[in-house]
């Protein structure tokens, strides 16, 4: 049994919203705990509002969280010093979704690769751009990339500086929020196979967010998936996907078009009308008012993360037996 | 024959000196839905608003666009006015910057019906709600401001307005990029039911192939400006004949095939300032020839109303 | 509509306006830099030729010393554009600095200076001008810092809302978790970010200086040794109906320069893409 990486135990983010007359605390992430292993990437999928993007800042210490810790090797990411948050920095870096806002619009890709050299003191001048040539070739740019400006590339190329940036440090655990989302279908693969050499290549563990469920089944040795804030669902990939027990992994499984027709076809018929305007649920699970299964006791109590079988874990008072309308469509 | 709905014939649109959409042509007929499919730079979105003359005037557009047989180059700009929302609408992929924010959403649609057939108020308001009725919101609902729906309501509030008319045609802009899956499929959906019920053609423009692939019985695929590939949606999903259908279709990572690498396409979309010589495609194409570098193909028949633009196309498996 | 097609429907040329504003303040500055080549009349210089009308002598007239209006309004000029440019650029250095903090430290800091902005904001900026320089005296020094100490905060404003954009944006983030001290970032990454609305501001800072300085001259609180276009104006008024040319002809100048500066900012605001 390894030890884990990366330790997120019972995070908790409460935003405060609402005017100076009706403020109301919105929790966007409501006791998040889960583990990635070294060498591991975890997929973390979700649709807006489950707090994916949010709870992703706060495991690479971008925000800092309402209540719980994050640990990262050996760095305990609490309500830190901003000297102690940049150790763990070193440690752990951040690939943006938006290859437009990551990158700034004034500095070239040189000087965007040398900055992180320079604050953390890892190295300057000539070591520095060996460095720099280094991680450039590792991406898949030229140093002839080195003395342009962003705004002269394209969206694929910007993100592999980005990608670049995060990797100049030489980091052991990377968080990317939604990496590929904002690029081309035909480059989405270019950035993809991308991550899976640099991970074997440089011995990386990932946290990897997206909202697309086929893009995290391609890369994701796990898969963590999050509603309303909350952990419904998190087991080995090829679980989860072949038999998704939390009745929201299914539907969000069941709502991916697929390209094959004859699946497609299948996967159309068996479509269950979702009652209309759900209105958010309070009290008790938070899916329950969109849930095909719910009973009173959903209503009642919040179900709470626990095992099924080997690592799979769903937080559903009634995953076990009952149901095992999969996306196959097996019987229980 | 039946007439088509659209017919687009060697549309090109440039500016200044760059042309972003080459010599398009294609047809929707009465009832089809169908997919113009790219990614950016193919000129798509240009394609689609030229349609409803929506370009800035900065655009110089050649070739004919003709909706229901009358070419909408020539028609006068009340013509032109009276035609979009009644006969040809469109939904657009943000449903945030669609609505006017300071007005309920039961009174821009109502607007929509009041601004082509001169109901009176009353009635318009009573049809206003059985439009939302029939995408799925509460009739209740038209009282509210666009910021008090959530994305998904807001694409449905928007396809209410577009078919208030019972258009013939309805553009549909990527209309289902910004929302969740589970919100997509609801939206697919009621596209799907819109067009069984009331007939409506729809030209659905994305670069989302698993949606076209779900709504669309027939596919034009666009790259650089240029129709690479058009034809039924079987067809091309089985057998595609062009290498960038082929190598995106390879491309995209799915859930209905095992988790193997994905085959990327090397290199970006062209600029199209900058074109590369000959077709747009060569200078990624794995299959490309002297000739590819040469001259641009044409576009040619390969079977069944199924064309393609190359000097190469991938064969058929026997 | 792709990034391209966006991209291309934005390029324009310099606008007319743009072009004008060059025009104007590029001619109004030559003429004080070269007013040594441009005339041989000594500005302070007393003359027998009293009021006469612009001739071949004396190309804008002279006034009731027999001073060349001529020399009186290019030297002016230099008095007028210099404390304008000198206390312009001031007000948006410290505005600069203040916006930059502001927006980018958030929370307390950020409250306080802009309690301290609104103060100065509230303040009738030319009525304390005034106040201050009748009480510390009126020399060039002071008043270029009077009046570049008082207008401040349209800068500070304009920049710390800028920074407060770009503060939630991925890059700051990714330069926070690439190591940089705040300090750092602020110099960085978030300076050369604003520097186009910098730019603006300084030519309208630079405009609006030099109309506070006229007013200061007019009302007689101008350095007497250094006659500027206010003083010109506040002694042509006296002749108005004999003399036309003593006040309009140093208007007119004033004019130009203040709307070449203003079309100047407009045309530098207009022409960037954000």
């Amino acid at each position: 049994m390894k030890t884990p990486f990366v330790r997120v135990s019972t995070i908790r983010k409460t935003f405060d919203t609402g005017t100076v007359f009706r403020r109301h605390a919105m929790t966007a992430v409501n006791d998040v705990s889960f583990d990635i292993l070294p060498g591991e990437t975890l997929g973390l999928v979700g649709e807006s509002g489950s707090g994916k993007s949010t709870l992703g800042r706060i495991v690479v210490g971008l925000t800092p969280a309402s209540s719980g810790h994050v640990t990262i090797g050996e760095h305990r990411l609490g309500a830190l010093a901003t000297a102690e948050r940049k150790a763990v920095w070193r440690q752990a870096q951040m690939v943006f979704q938006d290859p437009h806002a990551s990158l700034d619009p004034r500095m070239t890709v040189h000087d965007l690769l040398a900055e992180p050299l320079r604050n953390f003191g890892i190295a300057r001048g000539a070591e520095a751009a060996a460095l720099i040539a280094e991680t450039l070739d590792a991406c898949g740019l030229g140093m002839r990339t080195a003395p342009r400006y962003p705004s002269e590339f394209s969206g694929g190329q910007r993100q592999r500086i980005g990608i670049a940036r995060a990797l100049i440090v030489r980091p052991r655990f990377i968080v990317a929020d939604e990496p590929v989302s904002a690029l081309d279908v035909s480059v989405q693969a270019q950035i993809i196979n991308l991550l899976q050499d640099l991970r074997a290549a440089f011995g990386l563990t990932f946290l990897f967010i997206s909202h697309d469920l086929a893009v995290v089944r391609h890369i994701a040795d796990r898969v963590a998936v999050m509603f309303r804030g909350r952990l419904v669902e998190i087991g080995e990939a090829a679980a989860v996907y072949a038999s998704p027990l939390h009745p929201y992994t299914q539907l969000l499984l069941r709502s991916v078009p697929l390209l094959d027709p004859r699946a497609e076809a299948e996967r159309l018929a068996r479509r269950v009308a979702e009652p209309k305007d759900a209105a958010p649920a309070s009290g008790g699970c938070a899916f329950r008012t969109r849930c095909p299964h719910a009973e009173p006791l959903c209503a009642a109590e919040e179900p709470s993360l626990s095992s099924r079988s080997g690592g799979h874990l769903v937080a559903c008072h009634f995953a076990d037996g009952q149901r095992r309308h999969s996306v196959q469509g097996e019987a229980a | 024959m039946t007439d088509p709905v659209l017919s687009v014939r060697d549309l090109t649109v440039r500016f200044g000196e760059v042309a972003v959409v080459d010599k398009v042509g294609l047809d929707v007929m009465p009832g089809e839905i169908v997919g113009l499919v790219g990614e950016s730079g193919s000129g798509k979105s240009v394609t689609a608003r030229a349609v409803m003359r929506l370009l800035p005037r900065r655009a110089a557009i050649s070739g004919s666009v003709r909706l229901l047989g009358e070419d909408i180059g020539a028609m006068s700009e009340r013509r032109l006015r009276a035609l979009r929302g009644s006969v040809v609408s469109m939904i657009f992929q943000d449903p945030m910057t669609s609505f006017d924010p300071v007005h309920r959403i039961g009174a821009q649609i109502a607007e929509a019906i009041t601004v082509h057939a001169r109901p009176g108020w009353r009635k318009a308001t009573k049809r206003v709600g059985s439009l939302l009725e029939s995408v799925g919101i509460a009739p209740a609902r038209a009282r509210a401001f666009p910021h008090e729906l959530s994305g998904g309501m807001r694409q449905r509030a928007m396809t209410a307005m577009a078919v208030a008319n019972g258009p013939a045609l309805m553009i549909a802009d990527e209309p289902t990029t910004a929302l969740d899956v589970t919100v997509q499929d609801q939206v697919m959906q009621l596209m799907r039911d819109l067009n069984q019920s009331s007939g409506t053609a729809i030209l659905l423009i994305t670069h989302n192939i698993a949606v076209v692939a779900s709504l669309c019985s027939r596919l034009v695929v666009l790259y650089a400006g240029r129709v690479v590939e058009d034809g039924p949606t079987a067809d091309l999903l089985s057998a595609p004949r062009h290498p960038y259908t082929t190598a995106l279709l390879r491309s995209v990572p799915r859930l209905d095939q095992p988790a193997t690498r994905l085959v990327a396409i090397s290199g970006q979309p062209p600029d199209p300032a900058n074109p590369p010589s000959g077709c747009m495609f060569q200078p990624r194409c794995e299959r490309a020839i002297a000739r590819c570098r040469e001259a641009e193909p044409p576009l040619g028949a390969v079977g069944a109303g199924h064309h393609v633009r190359c000097w190469r196309p991938v064969e058929v498996a026997a | 509509m792709s990034a391209t097609v966006a991209v291309l429907s934005r390029i324009r040329l310099p606008s007319a306006a743009m072009t004008f504003g060059v025009l104007l303040t590029g001619v109004v500055a030559l003429g004080a830099v070269l007013a040594p080549w441009l005339t041989n009349a000594d500005p302070l210089g007393l003359g027998t030729d009293i009021l006469s009308a612009p001739s071949a002598a004396h190309p804008m007239g002279t006034d009731d010393l027999g001073r060349d209006l001529f020399a009186r309004v290019l030297y002016g000029g230099r008095v007028s554009l210099g404390v304008g440019l000198f206390s312009g650029l001031l007000s948006v250095v410290f505005g600069t600095g203040i916006g930059l903090i502001a927006g980018f430290a958030g929370g307390m800091s950020d409250e306080v200076l802009m309690r301290v902005t609104e103060m100065f904001q509230v303040m009738p900026k030319l009525l304390a001008a005034v106040v201050v320089v009748s009480l510390v005296g009126s020399s060039l020094t002071n008043e270029v810092l009077v009046i570049g100490l008082l207008s401040w905060p349209a800068t500070a404003r304009v920049i710390r809302s800028r920074v407060q954009v770009l503060r939630g944006q991925d890059f700051i983030a990714a330069a926070r978790m690439g190591g940089a001290s705040p300090l750092r970032i602020l110099w960085r990454n978030l300076l050369p970010n604003v520097s186009a609305f910098v730019l603006v501001s300084t030519s309208l800072q630079i405009a609006s200086a030099i109309v506070s300085e006229s007013f200061l001259s007019f009302l007689g609180l101008g350095d007497p040794g250094h006659p500027s276009w206010g003083l010109l104006l506040q002694q042509g008024q006296l002749f108005l109906e004999q003399a036309w040319w003593l006040t309009t002809l140093p208007g007119v100048a004033l004019a130009m320069t203040v709307l070449g500066m203003n079309l100047l900012g407009d045309g530098l605001s207009g022409g960037r893409a954000r």
